[in-house]
């Protein structure tokens, strides 16, 4: 099977999109604010669709960040893994209304963010259930039938998966309870979505510390099962990547590949070859089902970039530098932070 | 702040739920007693899509009411609601004597309180009388979808609103319809039913007080989990008055004598302090509030067992204090 | 378990599985305490890999109705997949009662081949997967829906000198 596309020219819009220069610092949503001096974890949402300064740029004004001209290099990468893997992709029985709503909104939503890059046709054929989605950065031209699994090449949810950046996880309440019972995600942060699916909030988050002792699980489920239905809520979390290149797929499955990135780097002191990884997650209760988005849009920045703005490289020094040893081994630098600050203070 | 909450709102006009005023497409007469109306967007142009069993509050004169959507909710382009007259000169008489086509009328929602569990694998679905609004939303969406489905309808001869909708629906395979017109055949009909839903259905109900007890109390009876029996209920048992309690306002520091037979919600809006209401019963969830401390007695029916033990949320139009304790209210 | 068995099943499904003495003995008496208060159904299996026993058990789960508690006994492995095969045909929590009588084997699920093996391992240990071959660490992080415990590549990260 294999998605319509239109090898036309770009348009004019396009094109200019495509054309402007990558300034990854510019749109990097960092993710300390400006006060912070120690990291813990805990409920920190805000309202989504917010523009947030930064010490370099700007970042949030949409949900989905397409990442300029990256996009097609990026999206490629998605393609290629989602065509090698196939169990990247994964919904447990019940989920297929849920894909859909999942669709319709976010082609919704980029119709409206991306004016001159996406359209959604409604109503095609005065059916209210039929529709037709454009995509002139990728080319995609394609026609589906809403709730009608076969219309739309890979189901909607794989397919939804090719068009945008964001690894795509949906929550559903069962008797008080929050399950992760959907997923297509190709990046994930050493956790394998195979394995997940299916699992409540405390079986997923068992692996990190104190995060259910502390009741932090408790508050975020919390806060998903009465998330209301008008408004959009995003997270923003971190790390230091387990891969020493820009290369968003350390998934557990592929810990063999990238297994032995970090400790390259830190053997050969390169410490501004390391990155910092930034998910920002966006929460949205989808209409025909009451299922809610846990998507998650990953960010990476060498800490040789992030060295050029010395207010950055100051914050996160003083961060890692602080944060308590099981939550540094859980983010895997605590062999080598007393390393990595005095390099980021330097 | 003002700019902010107004940021994260979606960009889509179909995801609107605030207040607004839809066009009545059409009135239909079902029965004697109970009419149907449709109502879509004035500009034209998809509502709001929905889960099964959602309602929708709609400003009836001076009341606000809720009534259960008709349809499948999927990317709907009119909304459903039946109405039964009551003759109680309420918000339900007023629709029946007010509102014709062309007319404008206030919404909100929809709201979802009754919805199904997307992983069922068979539905029992039980409505009693005009309890059928929600049970028929549920069966259209189980029969667009491919699943299957039993319908057991409750009803008085000559009073079965959309009876010919579900049996519509039956020459789907799969989807089953049982019908009882008196409270001994309706008991004897839900015994049976409930004896052989396959491992996997969950049940749902909606109907008069009685029928739902005797439905909760059959499916124990037949061995049935909680979590596998849902239920909406239009009205809520009487409650006895409660004893005199305090109530504190975390946010001024304001202390707030609550009388027996008056509830914490009346309390608080005497007081000055808005606090959102709609059924004041304990059904709809619309008054609930966030708790700092103080021993809650919980008397809703919308909180689980979970969120009452947290004791950080009630409902306040129905919910007390022990007599003579303090609640400390999150507002 | 006899203490806990529930009360207000309106019949039981007893699910034996392997050859251990304890499991024949527990499943015995579950059933005999069971068949005084409802409809008992027996069901003997050697193992959760054998598709002709899955198949077995795919049946008696497709002719039961709701009102039923599963009971089911055996080594860890077979308990875990049991488990996870009930709640995939539509069993609940509390529809569902178990007793491991041996813990010789575990259930894990390599992120790699992403097959789900019957090792001798402890979670938190490590195994050579039968699957792909690699030295697994079996993490301590256990999935209801799959049965089973998830282990990924422990010399992964090691740098070869």
């Amino acid at each position: 099977m294999s998605v319509e596309t239109h090898s036309q020219e770009l348009s004019p819009a396009a094109a200019a999109y495509l054309s402007r220069p990558v300034d990854h610092c510019a749109t990097l949503p960092w993710p300390f604010p400006d006060d912070l001096s120690e990291f813990r974890y805990s409920v920190n949402v805000d309202p989504a669709m917010v523009p947030r300064p930064t010490a370099a740029g700007e970042w949030g004004r949409t949900i989905v960040d397409l990442g300029g001209a990256e996009y097609p290099a990026m999206m490629a990468d998605r393609r290629r893994i989602l065509d090698e893997d196939p169990h990247r992709v994964k919904l447990r029985p019940g989920m297929e209304l849920a894909a859909w709503d999942l669709l319709l909104y976010y082609f919704r939503d980029l119709d409206r963010s991306y004016p001159e890059l996406m359209h959604l046709d409604e109503n095609v054929g005065d059916d209210p259930r039929r529709f037709r989605w454009r995509n002139l950065l990728l080319g995609t031209d394609q026609e589906f039938v809403l709730g009608e699994w076969g219309s739309i090449p890979y189901g909607p949810f794989e397919f939804l998966a090719r068009e945008v950046p964001d690894d795509l996880l949906l929550v559903v309440e069962r008797d008080g309870r929050l399950y992760f019972d959907a997923g297509a995600v190709t990046f994930a942060a050493a956790w394998s979505v195979s394995f997940d699916v299916g699992m409540d909030m405390y079986e997923i988050h068992s692996p990190v510390p104190g995060l259910t002792r502390d009741g932090i699980t408790a508050r975020a489920e919390q806060f998903l099962m009465r998330l209301p239905a008008d408004k959009v809520y995003r997270r923003v979390n971190w790390t230091l990547s387990a891969s020493g290149s820009r290369k968003l797929d350390v998934s557990l499955e592929e810990l063999p590949e990238w297994g032995t990135d970090v400790p390259v780097l830190v053997r050969d002191g390169r410490w501004g070859d390391l990155q910092l990884r930034i998910e920002v997650e966006h929460f949205i209760r989808l209409p025909m089902t009451g299922a809610v988005t846990f998507n998650i849009r990953t960010h990476m920045a060498s800490l040789d970039e992030i060295k050029v703005i010395p207010t950055w490289a100051r914050q996160l020094a003083t961060v890692i530098e602080e944060l308590p040893e099981d939550l540094a081994t859980y983010k895997g630098f605590a062999d080598y932070r007393h390393e990595v600050v005095p390099w980021l203070r330097s | 702040m003002t700019a902010t909450a107004h940021a994260s709102r979606h960009l889509h006009p179909a995801y609107e739920t605030a207040p607004r005023r839809l066009r009545v497409a059409r009135v239909v007469r079902l029965t004697e007693t109970i009419a149907h109306f449709e109502l879509a967007h004035p500009g034209g142009g998809a509502l709001a899509a929905y889960q099964p069993g959602s309602h929708l509050i709609v400003t009836a004169g001076d009341k606000r009411n809720a009534y259960s959507l008709v349809g499948d909710g999927l990317n709907p382009m009119a909304y459903g609601i039946s109405v039964m007259r009551r003759g109680d000169g309420g918000g339900s008489d007023w629709l029946h004597d007010n509102l014709s086509a062309g007319d404008l009328l206030e919404v909100e929602g929809p709201r979802s309180m009754f919805a199904p569990i997307l992983g069922q694998r068979h539905a029992l679905l039980v409505a009693g009388g005009i309890g059928v609004t929600p049970v028929l939303s549920h069966a259209r969406a189980i029969a667009r979808a491919g699943g299957t489905a039993d319908v057991v309808y409750s009803y008085r001869p000559g009073h079965a609103a959309h009876r010919e909708d579900i049996a519509a629906l039956t020459g789907a395979p799969g989807i089953a319809l049982f019908e009882a017109t008196s409270v001994d055949e309706t008991l004897a009909l839900l015994a049976d039913r409930l004896a052989v839903q396959p491992l996997g259905t969950h049940a749902y109900a909606c109907g008069p007080v009685s029928m739902l007890d005797s439905y909760q109390q059959l499916a124990a009876a037949a061995g049935w989990p909680k979590a596998r029996v849902h239920l909406e209920r239009f009205t809520a048992p009487e409650q006895d008055p409660g004893s005199p309690f305090t109530a504190t306002v975390a946010s001024t520091g304001h202390t707030i004598d609550v009388a027996s037979g008056v509830s914490l919600l009346q309390s608080l809006l005497d007081h000055g302090v808005p606090v959102p209401s709609l059924c004041r019963q304990g059904v709809c969830g619309e008054c609930r509030i966030p708790v700092r401390s103080g021993d809650i007695e919980h008397r809703d029916l919308v909180l689980s067992d979970e969120d009452k033990s947290r004791g950080d949320t009630m409902l306040c139009c129905v919910s007390r204090g022990p007599e003579g304790s303090n609640i400390e209210v999150d507002l | 378990m006899t203490a806990g068995l529930d009360l207000t099943a309106a019949s039981y499904l007893v699910i034996a599985i392997g050859t251990d003495p304890v499991t024949a003995s527990v499943t015995q008496a579950w059933t005999a305490e069971a068949e005084g208060v409802a409809p008992t159904t027996l069901v003997v299996l050697d193992s959760m890999d054998s598709q002709a026993d899955r198949d077995v058990l795919a049946t008696v789960l497709g002719q039961t109705c709701v009102g039923v508690r599963c009971l089911i006994a055996g080594g860890r492995y077979d308990v875990m997949q049991a488990l996870a095969f009930a709640r995939e045909r539509g069993a609940l929590p509390p529809e569902l009662a178990s007793r491991v009588t041996h813990e010789r084997d575990l259930p894990v699920y390599c992120a790699h081949c992403r097959g789900t093996h019957r090792v001798a391992a402890v979670p938190g240990g490590e195994v050579a997967c039968p699957g792909c071959h690699r030295r697994l660490e079996v993490h301590e992080h256990h999935s209801a829906v799959l049965g089973s415990y998830l282990a990924s590549d422990a010399q992964a990260r090691e740098l070869v000198p």
